[in-house]
């Protein structure tokens, strides 16, 4: 007999309600890990994006379409834009880099990024494994498809960006793969915009080339904002200041942002709350057989430790559950480019040191109430 | 070895027992008996170390058992053991944990065979691993008085150890009570509205 043994026994007795509490316990606990961690990883998201690009171009309309597919490819594009621009935008003054996108095309729903041979270097990824693209329909994957695709491994891509349509004929071949960027590319597969110009212009002449963007670096941010103007001025193309738009965007959605941060702060104390009352509950529910094994010459440290272990064996229960439940989020979150795990991390932590230290304000609480109010009392009016 | 000096209980003002005295002598039995609502299991759980009282005091071997935290323990896990009167028993835990759990919480162990051999000698070998809400009313009140028993109290204190039992079972549990505490060598005070067990105590005290 100990009290780890009267705490299991106590948690089995009350089995289906005790594993109710505990699957409660365990949403409460995954929403706030979900919740911390999305947010987290949006922002670091935003900011990341932002860094590798200044200006995106694409054809007429609207800036955010543009900021949606060409930057955090959300969206598709309009049209396509001239092969021709980008020779004029490359001789503006200000332009340190230009990086060249094509896209259309999706393998098992992972899009096929025709790029330019300097976009990797550009945007400062670089190769886990494998090699760069060298040859005519050579690839390189993102570093979460490996488990769809191996190195020297072909595979054929449909049009579009849903899973079932028009295949192409021409295989493209996996020659390398890239290093975790913590980025929408993880999800994405790189080739020449040679090769899928290839793939959509099987069979007739190459006498117009089409791109759907160009990414723009600058030499410094002095630069971005004219250059957005002159671009938009002198071509007949969209050009999207990222960090302004972006900046822009906040504010036109920063009601929505702060409507939704509100509900979830009144999620997370909601939930609080509840871990707090099942606790609580719990402990009422019992307390008359607290009071017994006072009378029967238990010390009042040993009913707090028994309090405790009753606890930390459901909230042991609950977490781990609450660990499941939030990888099932995150691989989802996972398969539309947001890898949150990592920044699970942190909120799982403090979350743990949070239920420990209510676990044990509670145990204390609970057993100076029982103390408080004598044992007597309980047994006259509990039973 | 137990004095009850000029004991006095009160609630809200209002006096529960009045300047209550009592001496009891090692291996004596006694029977409080009193209408319901008199303030028998008050008088008993202050005489058990659960319940301060508003003055007086409570000695045994001549200390006061609500001087210190320490001889208030000492008291509740050494000298006394209560036979409630009604199932207040862990209900989680099966009849021999629950044995288990009083002999654990006075720092004393038996076991397994021992309590087996106990639980036959009380006619409820089958009963071992059967959980408190499966035993009836007499079989409960049995197990309330192993459990006192086993842990060798000095005093044994019994609240109305008979008041749902037939007359076939109330003469039962009386006279195993009365037998087993002083097989242990141990004082017993029951008190009860009960005036079935009257006859078998030589010492009645009404309230």
């Amino acid at each position: 007999m100990n009290y780890g043994y009267i705490a299991w026994a106590n948690l089995t007795h009350r089995l289906s309600r005790n594993i109710l509490n505990a699957s409660l316990l365990a949403i409460g606990i995954a929403t706030l890990i979900v919740i911390f961690s999305l947010k987290q990883t949006i922002d670091h998201k935003i900011e990341r994006e932002a860094t590798i690009t200044d200006i995106a171009v694409g054809s007429k309309g609207s800036p955010l379409q543009i900021l949606l597919s060409h930057i955090f490819h959300l969206d598709i594009a309009n049209s396509n834009i001239d092969y021709d621009i980008v020779k004029k935008i490359k001789r503006l003054q200000g332009v340190e880099s230009v990086s060249l996108i094509s896209m259309g095309d999706n393998f098992e729903r992972s899009k096929i990024l025709g790029v330019s041979s300097n976009f990797l270097e550009n945007a400062d990824f670089s190769l886990l494994t494998g090699q760069s693209i060298k040859d005519e329909f050579d690839a390189i994957i993102g570093y979460n498809l490996q488990s769809k695709l191996k190195i020297g491994q072909s595979f054929e891509t449909v049009h579009g960006l849903a899973e079932e349509g028009d295949h192409h004929d021409d295989h493209y071949k996996v020659v390398g793969i890239l290093q975790k960027t913590d980025t929408i590319y993880d999800n994405m597969i790189f080739t020449s915009l040679e090769s899928y110009w290839d793939v959509h212009n099987h069979g007739h002449h190459r006498h117009k080339l089409e791109l759907t963007g160009i990414l723009i670096k600058t030499k410094s941010p002095i630069f971005t904002y004219n250059l957005t103007d002159r671009i938009n001025k002198k071509l007949n193309v969209q050009a999207v200041n990222i960090r302004l738009t972006l900046a822009q965007t906040m504010v036109k959605f920063a009601k929505l942002f702060n409507i939704l941060q509100f509900f979830g702060l009144i999620f997370i104390i909601a939930s609080l709350l509840s871990i707090i009352l099942i606790l609580l509950n719990r402990i009422s529910e019992q307390k008359a057989e607290y009071a017994l094994m006072i009378a029967l010459g238990a010390r009042y440290l040993n009913i707090f430790r028994q309090l405790f272990y009753e606890n930390l064996i459901l909230l042991s229960f609950s977490l781990i559950s609450a660990a499941l439940i939030s990888f099932g989020f995150a691989s989802y979150f996972n398969s539309l480019g947001l890898d949150v795990t990592r920044a699970m991390l942190m909120p799982a932590t403090y979350l743990i040191i949070a239920l420990l230290a209510i676990n044990f304000l509670i145990s204390v609480i609970f057993t100076l109430v029982i103390a408080k109010s004598e044992p007597s009392r309980i047994l006259r009016h509990e039973y | 070895m137990l004095d009850v000096t000029g004991l006095n209980i009160s609630f809200d003002q209002q006096d529960i027992i009045k300047d209550f005295n009592l001496k009891l002598a090692a291996g004596e039995q006694i029977l409080i008996i009193g209408p319901s609502g008199c303030g028998k299991t008050i008088l008993l759980h202050s005489i058990a170390g659960l319940l301060k009282p508003s003055s007086g005091a409570v000695n045994f071997a001549q200390q006061d058992i609500y001087q210190s935290a320490d001889s208030l323990l000492k008291h509740r896990k050494e000298t006394t053991k209560l036979i409630f009167q009604n199932n207040y028993f862990a209900k989680s835990l099966s009849v021999i944990a629950n044995l288990e759990l009083a002999l654990f919480l006075s720092d004393k162990k038996l076991t397994k065979t021992s309590l087996l051999k106990a639980l036959k000698e009380f006619g409820l070998e089958d009963k071992a691993d059967s959980k408190i809400s499966n035993l009836s009313s007499g079989e409960a009140q049995r197990i309330n008085i192993l459990r006192a028993v086993l842990c060798k109290p000095k005093l044994l204190l019994a609240d109305e150890p008979t008041a749902h039992l037939d007359d076939n079972n109330a003469e039962k549990t009386i006279k195993l009570l009365i037998n087993e505490s002083k097989k242990i060598n141990s004082s017993l005070i029951t008190v009860t509205h009960d005036a079935r067990i009257k006859p078998y105590f030589k010492k009645v005290i009404t309230l």
